[in-house]
């Protein structure tokens, strides 16, 4: 039996896994959400019985998700339970929101994830109860309000119509005087729903962009996926220009009757990326054409190979294939967007390459689906999943210098899950080091080079890995700011902290300062993101004081460590300017955070 | 699934090297299970204790089938994970003991530790050495843990209480954990009214918390784990320690409570050994102080999972 719907808000798969494990049997029907904005699209398309709320999500706070739902009326009262390492310590944040049940520690057991949210949830129908009753009654309110004042006139007439009434029934006479035709439409208008705005947090519905009366104007979207702003436009039937900003990228997709028919870019570079095979054949291409071509592009968004084809420097045959596919990319680019402004114009004559190459290109939820020409991907396949499908089609995508290194991208952990990987493209990501070159790592996955390099631009041009020249990537790690110690105990700290650190995806340089004999400017010259000092060396209160009132470290982050003896000392530490005094044994963990 | 006492462990050979697959065979075979190779499906028709499988390098997400297989097709199964994930260190214990992850290149001393945490959950009375767990600890001792409460209350947590006898007594006359009623001691503790001759270790999972009251006396307790600085801590007051503390707990962490403070001349190789077995956990730091003991003295050993 099903006892109610969950909607489980985080980006971690252990705690996904964790609550698969939590309730299996127990009724609940779990939805998962990675990002406040999925959580938002998810909560609006089938409302939850409970929330359960990581607080810090990929793209907003917990706050920000619970402030979101409350303006929603349909997930106003949900009870939501929070979930953070910091524990209870954290709810005070969300004590303005209503719906906030409560707040549990991280990581929590199973059995206090099932009790909070079974008790969020029997709160939930409590109040949700009353606030039913309570809509239900400002609703017929509202109703009643609106009904006399349309009727008011009416009601006016009467004593005029009794004049009239004579031996008639009155019912009938006053039924066929009052309630006309016209008075019960106007009685209709009045009831039906106010047009929604189209801006703000808040996702607006096709009915509302048809509303939209003005030829242009411009929103933004946050918390819910560009591509529901493209689906909206799409059930609104109209024609024109829209134009998405997003990640520091601008995408302007030409639309004809709702459908998205046409997409293109201002910025000539990116609309080339990923293009290997069809930006060599630009080689053969006069310079000047070439400059021409993307200087209009910066202008007007015309595509370059538009402008080259009508000089000739471009197969015509080519030129809706090429077009579309470039276009393509940039919609996919654009509708992975959690947060984007727009701009819309309606167009009565789309530009004539648009017209003469704009070829049908429709949106779905988390799918694109495209021509009939198109093998129409798998409802389940993801949007980066589909990405890396088509590169794997196309030859090398990101040209690769010789020198290249590679490590793995900001975000890769969140990312990766999205993507079914090979075994050669796993193998490889397991390599990546940030140090090795593509035909050395080539020769550790025991894989030809031929191979490999296309497995690592491709990894790279889907956003998995990131590639640098090799002096690039030196220079870069010898500017990453090291973690400066001062810590006697050289084989019990300094040696496996050392070795901890160097197990990192980015490696962090530990500097000695035993021996400076003078901390402040041994600090001022390394510039490290964190300093840690052994309280028992003596003057550690001092040397904060000192750093912390020095101009030229700003955002120093001050640890400091201390014998168990002395845990009692931490208050006074933390006075004198240190930012955590962490007692040993300390946990490797501790550390971690503050590097990272 | 166990067959008259008998692990079953089913090995999933798909992404499985052969090398692994022979380190995971050799593991079994010391463990004394009975191992089953073959793909998912197979394994689903024969059923298994415990399921070991493989994640492909890179992967950090445990595959669905995997799931499935533990909480629908075996509900009782546990699954060991080989991971090619350097973040793994050395292991991690999730979703309440029923998955564990292996770090890279796990050989047949690490699967067979953690087949012995995993045993020793699903089988506590496998004699005496054999150890016990519960889904946040594991635990065990040179002379029998049998009165412990196992679980130990209801927050899982556990207590083991040591009589660790006057100062001057010889070590090998104090005795052994069993003797006291752990639950009993702990509420002294709390209450400041313990007897000046015992030790208590206490593990609060629901706080991820050690409290440690250990009076200066013969007796030893040491805290042990790869993820700590040091990695190596004396937490009894006889060693200079703090005698009673509460400090967080965190996966990893072995504390080891010896009935003395180990001969002069093999302290620093026990040492010197305690730090290369902290890799394997539990099991393997308890069979290395238990071997460098005297036949007279005792040793007991507790792993966060």
């Amino acid at each position: 039996m099903s006892r109610g719907r969950l909607l489980v808000i985080d980006d971690s798969p252990t705690v996904r896994k964790l609550v698969e494990l939590t309730f299996p049997g127990t009724g609940w029907q779990i939805d998962y959400a990675g990002s406040g904005g999925e959580a938002l699209q998810l909560a609006k398309q089938a409302v939850p019985d409970v929330v359960l709320l990581d607080f810090m999500l990929p793209d907003m706070r917990g706050t920000d998700v619970c402030e979101l739902l409350s303006k929603d009326e349909r997930t106003a009262y949900v009870p939501i339970v929070v979930m953070s390492g910091k524990g209870p310590s954290i709810a005070p944040m969300f004590k303005e929101f209503a719906s906030f049940a409560s707040c549990i520690g991280k990581p929590s057991t199973s059995a206090q994830i099932r009790s909070a949210v079974d008790a969020a949830f029997e709160s939930g129908q409590g109040s949700r109860r009353a606030d039913r009753a309570r809509s239900s009654f400002k609703q017929r309110e509202a109703a009643a309000k609106l009904v006399y004042a349309v009727l008011r006139d009416a009601f006016g007439q009467i004593p005029r119509l009794m004049a009239e009434l004579g031996e008639a029934a009155p019912a009938p006479f006053f039924a066929k005087k009052l309630l006309t035709p016209e008075l019960v439409g106007r009685m209709l208008d009045a009831l039906s729903l106010e047009p929604e705005p189209v801006s703000a947090a808040v996702a607006p519905s096709a009915r509302a962009l048809a509303l939209v009366d003005d030829s242009s104007f411009h929103g933004s979207v946050t918390g819910w996926p560009v591509a529901s702003l493209l689906s909206c436009f799409e059930s609104s039937g109209r024609t024109g220009e829209l134009t998405i900003a997003f990640d520091g990228k601008v995408t302007i997709a030409y639309l004809r009757a709702g459908e998205v028919i046409f997409v293109t870019n201002r910025d000539p570079k990116e609309y080339l990326r990923g293009s290997l095979p069809t930006v060599a054949r630009l080689g053969t291409v006069p310079r000047e054409a070439l400059r021409a071509a993307e200087k209009l592009q910066r202008e007007t968004g015309t595509p370059l190979f538009v402008t080259l084809a009508a000089a000739g420097f471009f197969p015509l045959a080519e030129l809706t294939e090429v077009l579309r596919s470039r276009g393509r990319r940039l919609l996919l680019d654009a509708v992975e967007a959690s947060a984007a402004s727009f701009s819309w114009r309606d167009v009565t004559a789309l530009p004539a390459h648009v017209e003469a190459h704009g070829r049908h290109v429709s949106t779905a939820r988390n799918t694109l689906v495209f021509g009939a020409d198109d093998e129409a991907p798998p409802a389940s396949l993801s949007l980066k999943q589909m990405a890396l499908e088509r590169l794997r089609q196309e030859p090398a995508a990101t040209p690769l210098a010789s020198d290249s290194v590679f490590s793995r991208a900001p975000g890769f952990s969140s990312q990766v899950r999205h993507f079914d990987l090979t075994g050669l493209e796993r193998r490889v990501l397991a390599l990546v080091d940030g140090q090795t070159a593509g035909d050395e790592l080539a020769v550790r996955a025991a894989s030809p080079v031929a191979e490999v390099l296309p497995v690592l631009a491709r990894l790279v041009d889907v956003g998995l890995l990131r590639a640098a020249h090799a002096s690039e990537s030196h220079s870069s790690r010898s500017k990453a700011r090291p973690l400066m110690i001062l810590e006697p105990d050289m084989t019990g700290f300094q040696a496996p902290l050392t070795a901890l650190l160097q197990n990192r995806a980015e490696p962090v340089a530990l500097l000695d300062l035993a021996g400076e004999t003078d901390v402040l400017a041994a600090v001022k010259r390394a510039q490290p993101r964190a300093v840690i000092l052994n309280a028992a060396s003596g003057g550690a209160a001092e040397t904060a004081r000192r750093l912390r009132s020095a101009a030229e470290v700003p955002g120093l982050v001050l640890v400091a460590v201390l014998e168990p003896q002395m845990a009692s000392q931490a208050s006074e530490l933390i006075a004198a300017g240190f930012d955590k005094a962490l007692v040993k044994p300390i946990p490797y963990s501790e550390i971690e955070r503050l590097v990272s | 699934m166990t067959t008259f006492g008998r692990l079953t462990v089913g090995v999933a050979t798909h992404l499985v090297s052969e090398a692994t697959l022979a380190e995971v065979a050799e593991a079994c075979r010391r463990i004394d299970a009975e191992a089953t190779f073959g793909s998912l499906e197979q394994l689903q028709v024969s059923g298994a204790d415990i399921l070991i499988a493989a994640l492909g390098a890179g992967r950090r997400l445990v595959p669905d089938e995997y799931l499935s297989f533990v909480s629908r097709c075996c509900p009782e199964a546990s699954l060991l994970l080989l991971c090619e994930e350097a973040l793994v260190r050395p292991f991690v214990s999730l979703s309440e003991g029923r998955v564990t992850l292996v770090g890279p290149n796990a050989d047949a001393e690490t699967i067979y530790h953690r087949l012995r945490v995993l045993l020793a959950e699903r089988a506590p009375a496998y004699g005496s050495g054999a150890g016990q767990a519960s889904a946040s600890w594991w635990a065990a001792g040179s002379r029998s843990l049998a009165h412990l409460p196992a679980p130990a209350d209801e927050h899982g947590s556990l207590t083991l209480a040591f009589e660790l006898g006057f100062a001057g007594e010889l070590a090998s006359a104090v005795s052994p954990a069993h003797t006291l009623d752990p639950k009993r001691c702990l509420e002294q503790v709390f209450s400041n009214s313990l007897d000046v001759g015992t030790g208590v270790l206490h593990f609060a999972p629901a706080e991820q918390e050690w409290l440690v009251c250990w009076p200066n006396l013969p007796g030893t307790l040491w805290l042990l784990s790869p993820l700590r600085l040091p990695p190596l801590s004396d937490l009894s007051g006889s060693h200079g320690g703090r005698g009673r503390a509460r400090l967080p707990a965190a996966s990893g962490d072995i504390a080891i409570a010896l009935s003395g403070p180990p001969r002069e001349d093999s302290t620093r190789e026990l040492l010197r050994g305690l730090a290369a077995k902290a890799s394997f956990g539990g099991p393997a730091v308890f069979d290395a102080v238990s071997a460098s003991l005297p036949s007279d003295a005792w040793v007991s050993v507790v792993e966060v999972r």
